[in-house]
């Protein structure tokens, strides 16, 4: 059975709402103490209040560093992390905190790719058996039926039909997470959350799966959420980029402008640091090195999540609303937002200037 | 020349078979000089970089063939109570995990005690003191309360700086660096990086650097050595490895990087096929399965890493029988008649 969507129902001018609407989210982790009687003394907020929407057939990009809260985020959707807040609107409707059907309707719509090829196939199982799994979890077809269509996904994603009688360590990394993609794509989702989903590939094996995954999307349709610390391979892939600090999202802006014209002073950091394969940029290159480490998510800095790194905060002489105030993520203009007291002093300063992607650098 | 690799080969003996890890290597290295070893995982960049420090396991791993002078003396003649002398001294180490290169149960304090003991006489006075300034020159905060914390007290990046320190300690005249980066953030990479350039260009310290990521190698030293399937098969300057490069294999992983710095390039070439199974003899070039250049000539004969014709002769040298031109290194493919102009879609065989 089918629910109406509200927004749906409100007329037929309504606005189509998005494929995934996020307000909200929040991810905390109980820090416990005690033995058998435990105690919850605090909380990891590996998320705390995330919002964004996600289009059909588009790829948003997620970047961040190691416990930016990007995975969780990734994992809450699919409610492989229980979300403590929020709400999580596929087509409008609500999938946070309804029975079962929503979810479950949701588990097909929605998949995942991981970030380990190792790890996450079943060592025990064939590949047919492992890409065929989850169209006997929802009881489709007939045995005949689910290994035709197990045969389609080996097609689909470029891999040899004898693959499926055969079992996961018979083949290198790249093939094992062709075969992860083969098992995401079985019951024809709409969005494929792929977590890291290249970083434990080689470099030339990296190539080849954006490749498939970019062709995949243009042939079936399928909307992307592209976690990833690496910006160049979130560049390639994504349409629109969002990067997260420390449980909170500081930025979302179009792929090309979010290289060209960062305006938050954490992602002109991530661009000043991340180096570049060309000697003839990288020679003339004056990196902004932020000092120290990314705090505790069970401890924000007050204020601003940034501020205790942030080199334009020390510039300014640690001003009193970085202090007193956590920024909001505000809308400077359709699909684009950030969340920063001095985003106007960062445009057209000569740290935005010098992001690698911009007209002026060396380029042979 | 502080570093001559001459003609070095490694084996490693397994159950399923032996393993031809490093195949007739030959390099140079002089003080002050930054090289850069980077290839794909298996393509013999560590085990060339062990063999140097002397610590490849002797239970399954030799040197088949090969010399590697340091410093006049052949290090693969050298007995190990002498070997001992050198590593840490005048050759050290960072690895790419400094979780498990650290000792978990030892202060960090008596973990650069005992590399400074090694090699010099200090009283216990001494060695703290100087334990407390290496982690200074480091860059850590509140030194003289580090030296009591404990390996797994400190993030990824305060462990890395630790294994500098250590590894800098004696101010040796080589350090070999495998991956030091790889396993951390990117905010914190550039801070290691800057770290190891600003401590070695000061004492004119030879850096080995190993690594699979090439905006690392553009960043951080002056010539590179290209290595797939334990061979070398590019070398260059930095500068003309990335400008004009001549080995499919260089262009190849050129072409399979997504470029944020430069938005023109929005398409991507992979290398297609999957990486040389290491058992396997190599008849021929090992690059030739996967190689949109290949001729008849590659299925047979290895080529040899010879001085190219174009660009600069003793510098840039390839081991390749069909080089890549000019205009197919900037496309990614080539463009000759007789050759697919794109590769097959992709499918690793």
């Amino acid at each position: 059975m089918k629910t109406v969507n509200p927004e749906v129902r409100a007329g037929p001018n309504a606005i189509p709402p998005p494929l995934l609407a996020v307000e909200g989210l929040a991810v905390h982790f109980p820090v416990t103490t005690g033995f058998l009687w435990r105690r919850s003394i605090g909380a990891v907020r590996a998320v705390d209040g995330v919002t964004f929407d996600l289009h059909y057939g588009q790829t948003l990009g997620l970047v961040g560093e190691s416990g930016s809260g990007k995975s969780t985020t990734g994992r809450a959707l699919v409610r492989l992390n229980i979300p403590s807040a929020g709400s999580v609107r596929l087509e409008g409707r609500e999938i946070l905190g309804e029975g079962n059907d929503a979810t479950a309707d949701l588990r097909r719509r929605v998949q995942m790719i991981f970030q380990d090829p190792y790890s996450s196939l079943n060592p025990r199982m064939t590949v047919g058996a492992i890409i065929g799994e989850p169209l006997g979890i929802h009881r489709l077809g007939s045995t005949a039926e689910r290994r035709a269509r197990v045969l389609e996904l080996l097609d689909i994603v470029g891999l040899p039909r004898r693959a499926a009688d055969r079992f996961p360590h018979q083949f290198s990394g790249g093939q094992r997470q062709r075969i992860g993609i083969a098992r995401a794509l079985a019951l024809r989702p709409d969005l494929v959350i792929a977590d890291e989903p290249i970083s434990a590939l080689d470099v030339s094996i990296q190539a080849q799966i954006l490749n498939l995954m970019k062709r995949l999307q243009k042939d079936l349709g399928l909307a992307y959420l592209f976690i990833s610390h690496d910006l160049a391979a979130v560049r390639y892939i994504s349409n629109r980029i969002m990067v997260m600090y420390l449980g909170r999202i500081v930025e979302i802006a179009d792929s090309a402008e979010l290289y060209t014209r960062p305006l938050h002073p954490y992602t002109v950091a991530l661009l000043s640091a991340a180096p570049v394969p060309n000697p003839r940029i990288e020679r003339n290159r004056e990196r902004i090195i932020l000092t120290g480490e990314m705090p505790s998510p069970s401890e924000p800095p007050r204020g601003c999540r940034f501020r205790s790194r942030c080199w334009l905060c020390r510039r300014l002489g640690d001003p009193e609303e970085c202090r007193a105030m956590e920024p909001e993520l505000t809308s400077m203009r359709p699909g684009r937002s950030v969340a920063c007291h001095f985003s106007d002093l960062i445009d057209g300063s000569p740290e935005q200037t010098a992001a690698p992607a911009n007209p002026g650098q060396a380029r042979p | 020349m502080l570093l001559v690799v001459q003609g070095l080969d490694v084996r490693f003996r397994t159950e399923e078979g032996t393993v031809h890890a490093v195949n007739r290597v030959s390099f140079e290295l002089d003080t002050a000089e930054t090289l850069a070893i980077v290839g794909e995982s298996g393509c013999g960049k560590t085990a060339t970089g062990l063999a140097i420090m002397g610590l490849l396991p002797s239970t399954h791993a030799s040197i088949a063939a090969g010399q590697i002078l340091f410093a006049g003396s052949d290090l693969v003649r050298l007995p190990e109570a002498r070997m001992r002398e050198i590593r840490g001294r005048d050759i050290s180490m960072v690895f790419q995990d400094p979780m498990t290169s650290l000792n978990p149960v030892l202060t960090i304090g008596r973990q650069l005690a005992e590399a400074l003991s090694a090699h010099e006489q200090l009283d216990k006075a001494a060695l703290t003191k100087r334990a407390v300034e290496l982690l200074r020159m480091v860059g850590i905060a509140e030194p003289d309360r580090m030296v009591e914390r404990f390996p797994h007290q400190l993030s990824g990046g305060m462990r890395q700086r630790v294994m500098l320190a250590i590894a800098l300690a004696l101010e040796p005249k080589l350090l070999i660096a495998d991956e030091p980066t790889t396993a951390l953030d990117v905010t914190i990479q550039a801070q290691v990086l800057a770290l190891v350039t600003d401590l070695t260009q000061r004492r004119g310290t030879a850096v080995l650097l190993i690594t699979h990521n090439l905006g690392v190698v553009a960043s951080m030293t002056q010539r590179v050595l290209v290595m797939y399937a334990g061979y070398v098969v590019e070398t260059a300057a930095t500068t003309d490895l990335f400008d004009r490069p001549l080995h499919p294999y260089t262009v190849g992983l050129l072409h399979s990087l997504p470029r944020f710095d430069d938005p023109t390039r929005d398409s991507l070439v992979p290398i297609e096929g999957a990486p040389p199974d290491p058992y396997a003899p190599v008849r021929g070039c090992p690059f030739a399965p996967r190689c949109a250049w290949r001729i008849g000539v590659c299925w047979t004969n290895n080529p040899p890493l010879l001085p190219s014709v174009d660009g600069a002769v003793a510098v840039h040298a390839v081991a390749c029988h069909n080089p890549v031109n000019a205009a197919e290194a900037l496309k990614g493919h080539p463009l000759r008649a007789g050759f697919a102009p794109t590769p097959t879609a992709e499918t690793d065989a």
